[in-house]
Order: C-alpha cells, then structure tokens, then sequence
C-alpha cells in the first residue's frame, strides 16, 4: 500500500477561520551516528554534524552511547574537544537498553542564529516502556518561531527500534508506537513528528495503523538510507511518522513540503560518510505547522 | 615529506585544534582506518566490522548474572593495545565480561574480583574464552540462498547481527555469485543470525549459518543461530 505525502496547497485552501492561525516552517533532520561516541571517528562525527547544522532547525539522534552530547570534552574519552554546533542547545533522554548496552537519545534544536528559533518547554521520557521497547521512546516539545514571530508548538519524538533476530521484533515495536502518537496527539498541546530508525521499510505491516484515517497519520519517506560497509545503499530504516493535516478540522497539522531528496549527504559522499560518521544517512524534513 | 600516516595524523590534529567544518573532512579523506582492537595474528591485519572503529561492547555482569554494569567505561592499554575496565570498589564475587569486538569476533571471561579500592581487569583478546581460543578462520565465505534453500540470491543484502542486546546490524552485499567473504571470524557453535535482503533491500528472510571447518557454508532461512550468551560463573548454574 502506498502512503502519500499531503500537499501544502491544500491546506492553504481550507475554509477561513475566526481565529488568525499561525504557519512555521522548519527543517528537521534524524539521524542515527553509529555510537555516537565510542568509537576513534568520533571527531569526524562532531565535524559532519557541524558541517550540516546550520542548514536545520533540529536534529534526532539515536546511538548516542553518552549522556550528554558527545563533542564536549567531559562527555568523551577520546580527546575529543568540541562543542555544540553554533547556535544549538541539546535535550538528552535517559539510558535505553536492557542489558550492559545502552543508548541515549539527543536531540539538537537551533535557539538563534536562523530563520527559526526552536525553544524547548518540556519532555517525557516514559512514553513507553522497557517491556515493550528495546529503547524506548523520548519526546520533547518545543515551541518553533519563525521569522515572522508565529510560533507553533511540536511534539519531537526520538526512537531506535530494535533490531533483534527476527522482524517481528521490529513489527511490534512499530506497532505499539500508535499508542504513543495517539496519547500525544490527545494532548492537544502540539503538533506530533515521531522520527529515527525504525529498521523497517516504511511499507511494512507494522505502520498499518498509519494508514488508519482516525489517525490522520502519514510515514516518510521510504528511501533506502542505510549503507553496507562499502557505502552502497542497503535498507529503507529511517523515517518520520507525522499527523498529516486532518481534512475535517483545523489544529495542528504538518503537510510536509516535499523536499528534492529526503536524504544527506548526497550520493558523492557516501563512501567517506559510510568510513567517517555512520551507516545511516541523514533524512531530512522541511515540515510546515499550522497552528 | 611526511608519510602517508603522518600526514593523516596532522591533518587530524588541525581538525581537533580548528574543529571546523569541510575543510576537515576534505584532509581527512585519505587517513587510514585503524581497528580498535589487536586484529588476531591468523588474519593477517583484516577484520570485517574493524573498520569502523568503534570500542568493543562489554557485557558486565556479577551477582550470578543478575547485577549489570552499564556502558561502562573501557580503556585502551597504548603499549599493548589490550583493553581493560578499571572497577572502583568492586564486590567480591565474579565478574563476567561478554565482548564484542566485531560481529564476527567475540571473547568471554570470569574473574573474581581480588583488589580494593579498585580493580583492573583485562578483557582477553578477540577470540579468547577463558583461556581457550575459538579456531578463527581468517576468511570465511557464506553464499546467500532463496527462501527454499534452492538458488543464490546475486547481491543479496545481509545484514549480520552481534550477539548482544540491543545491537545494530553490520550489513554486507554479497557479490553477484551470491557469495559474501568475512574476513576474520571466529568458529562459533550456536552460528550467526542474519537478516536477508535483496539487491534491492526488499526484506526476504531471517536466517542464518553455521560455522563449518571447511571454511565456508550457506546463509539459509529459519534456525535459530546466534543465540545470546548465558551468563553463569565456573562450575555454576546460570
């Protein structure tokens, strides 16, 4: 089955309110970094994410192995000396894993120096539990502004599904993540984006619950964004569920403009990304909000 | 002229002083990956999975197995290039180290701690359990069959699974003979997991492969390989 992306004209052709709505527009970028921070590439690690901040309001990590971000000198046993990339602040989650291995979640988020600025107001890091995920999920809201002074308020969800020996492992875990989008969505307090890797191609049965329409979901892209050793492209992993823009009522609402490629760096690097910062690239989202 | 190894050092060491952007990774592009761990003797310098250089993932545990250590921290011996964990104030009882260098390279220890106020435990080289030393085969070749068993798969996608909770895959694309060659790996009874994709990353399979002398077997659907260790002290139940 197919799950299309809306359009943003059709929510620019919706019925006038009474109230003024505001519209934000922002880029956001999920990407898992190959244990970010336990390993020798760590420094390259730091210098691809500098190399590409600027060009986003937020970034998703998953295999974040430190809790806090991994550039900084006292977060690192590798020497490593960096900081945050300019303008950015970061939200970690909690350790996630069952057993010695454990992983955070981090997520950078752009406070000036930008179109936008993206301020943090809260998170919840018991969306679910360990019973249910190998890692489980951290959300964290914040509240986008954009040049024009509208803001709107998001739902950023980070996640790394496990990958176990058999895909039902990673089915359920997919599965189980409609509880998560409907009791953010039932806050009614902002826009809901759940992104990472899901080691599942976006066509899989354990996103059904996206083609629901009560859901009013949509899951993109479903691009091959895992690479093999030798840079090639392997698997469709990476992606982001978001509330599609709803056809009866107006709230929150995130069509997404769709983007000339989901995925960074372009193919001409592939090989060095794959022997210098991850076997995952980067996918990336221009979301417009209207709230 | 500096060498080729030098060079790349410098470069690195610009990157860190700097910690500026493209510039960086453009220097960078020719520095030589190097393994994180002492590459067995039998393998000649090549290891898959070593590339990527990333510390091993040690499993702790004491209290019989029911007590975990946590991302634990894990240094590097510079001179002999041993890891080792340093525990501060550890119990008196035995400490059981699971570690994962490569997927394909693994080694296992119990010890009993002895040492106040901290004690510092050497893991054991890759391919090391208590001493004895699984046979490693220094290139090892799995063809990728169909679902049935029947045909190859050619450029099948597979993705390798090390055997610790909550590990990433290590993928690999066999040739167009459906072969996949493995440097360094490490004879192992249970075998090793595997998902299967095509050519074209369509999941077909979860399978696996058993561990043959001959150096060689097929990646077949089903079975259950790569089982996860059980954690149990000398002579001990788990």
């Amino acid at each position: 089955m197919i799950r299309r992306a809306l359009i943003v004209g059709l929510l620019l052709a919706l019925p006038q309110l009474a109230q003024a709505q505001s519209v934000v527009t922002f880029t956001i970028q999920t990407q898992n970094v190959l244990r970010f921070g336990h390993g020798s590439r760590l420094l390259t690690q730091c210098v691809s994410i500098a190399n590409f901040a600027p060009q986003v309001d937020i970034i998703v990590m998953q295999e974040v192995m430190t809790p806090g971000y991994p550039c900084l000198i006292g977060n690192n046993n590798k020497g490593v000396n960096g900081n945050y990339p300019p303008n950015f602040a970061y939200r970690t989650s909690g350790w996630k894993g069952r057993s010695s291995y454990i992983e955070y979640y981090g997520i950078l988020h752009r406070t000036a120096g930008g179109a936008n600025s993206v301020a943090f107001l809260g998170q919840d890091d018991n969306l679910g539990s360990q019973v249910t995920y190998m890692r489980p999920p951290y959300g964290a809201l914040f509240r986008v502004t954009g040049a024009n002074n509208q803001s709107c308020d998001v739902w950023i969800v980070d996640f790394h599904a496990v990958f176990g020996k058999t895909i039902g492992l990673r089915r359920n875990e997919a599965a189980a993540m409609e509880n998560i989008y409907q009791h953010l969505r039932g806050l009614n307090n902002g826009a809901v984006l759940i992104l990472g890797d899901w080691n599942l191609e976006a066509n899989d049965t354990g996103f059904d619950w996206v083609d629901n329409i009560a859901n009013q979901a949509m899951i993109d892209p479903n691009v091959r964004t895992s690479l093999t050793r030798a840079g090639a492209l392997s698997s469709e992993y990476d992606h982001a569920v978001t509330q599609a823009a709803p056809t009866l009522a107006i709230g929150p609402a995130i069509p997404p403009l769709l983007p000339t490629s989901w995925i960074y760096p372009s193919a001409a690097n592939w090989v060095t990304w794959r022997n210098q910062t991850s076997d995952h690239l980067g996918v990336r989202l221009s979301v417009t909000v209207t709230c | 002229m500096l060498s080729r190894a030098a060079s790349s050092r410098r470069a690195t060491a610009r990157c860190a002083a700097a910690f500026i952007a493209a510039a960086c990774l453009a220097g960078s592009q020719d520095a030589q990956a190097v393994p994180s761990f002492n590459i067995p003797q039998a393998c000649n310098g090549l290891a898959s999975g070593a590339e990527d250089e990333l510390d091993p993932v040690v499993l702790i545990t004491y209290n019989a197995g029911s007590t975990f250590l946590y991302n634990f921290p894990l240094n590097r011996q510079p001179n002999t290039g041993q890891w080792y964990v340093t525990l501060q104030n550890p119990v008196f009882d035995y400490y059981f180290f699971v570690t994962t260098y490569t997927p394909f390279l693994t080694s296992t220890l119990s010890i009993h701690s002895h040492s106040r106020p901290s004690d510092t435990m050497f893991l054991p080289a890759p391919g090391v359990s208590q001493g004895s030393t699984y046979p490693i085969f220094p290139i090892y070749r799995v063809a990728v069959m169909d679902s049935n068993g029947a045909n190859i798969i050619p450029g099948a996608i597979v993705d390798f699974i090390p055997a610790f909770t909550g590990s990433s895959p290590y993928t690999m694309q066999a040739d167009q003979q459906g072969v996949i060659t493995i440097n360094c790996l490490q004879a192992e009874s249970t075998g090793y997991a595997v998902t299967v994709y095509s050519n074209t990353g369509d999941y077909i399979y979860d399978g696996g492969f058993q561990t043959l002398p001959i150096g060689q077997s097929n990646i077949t659907r089903g079975g259950n390989f790569g089982q996860e260790p059980t954690f149990r002290r000398p002579g001990g139940k788990p």
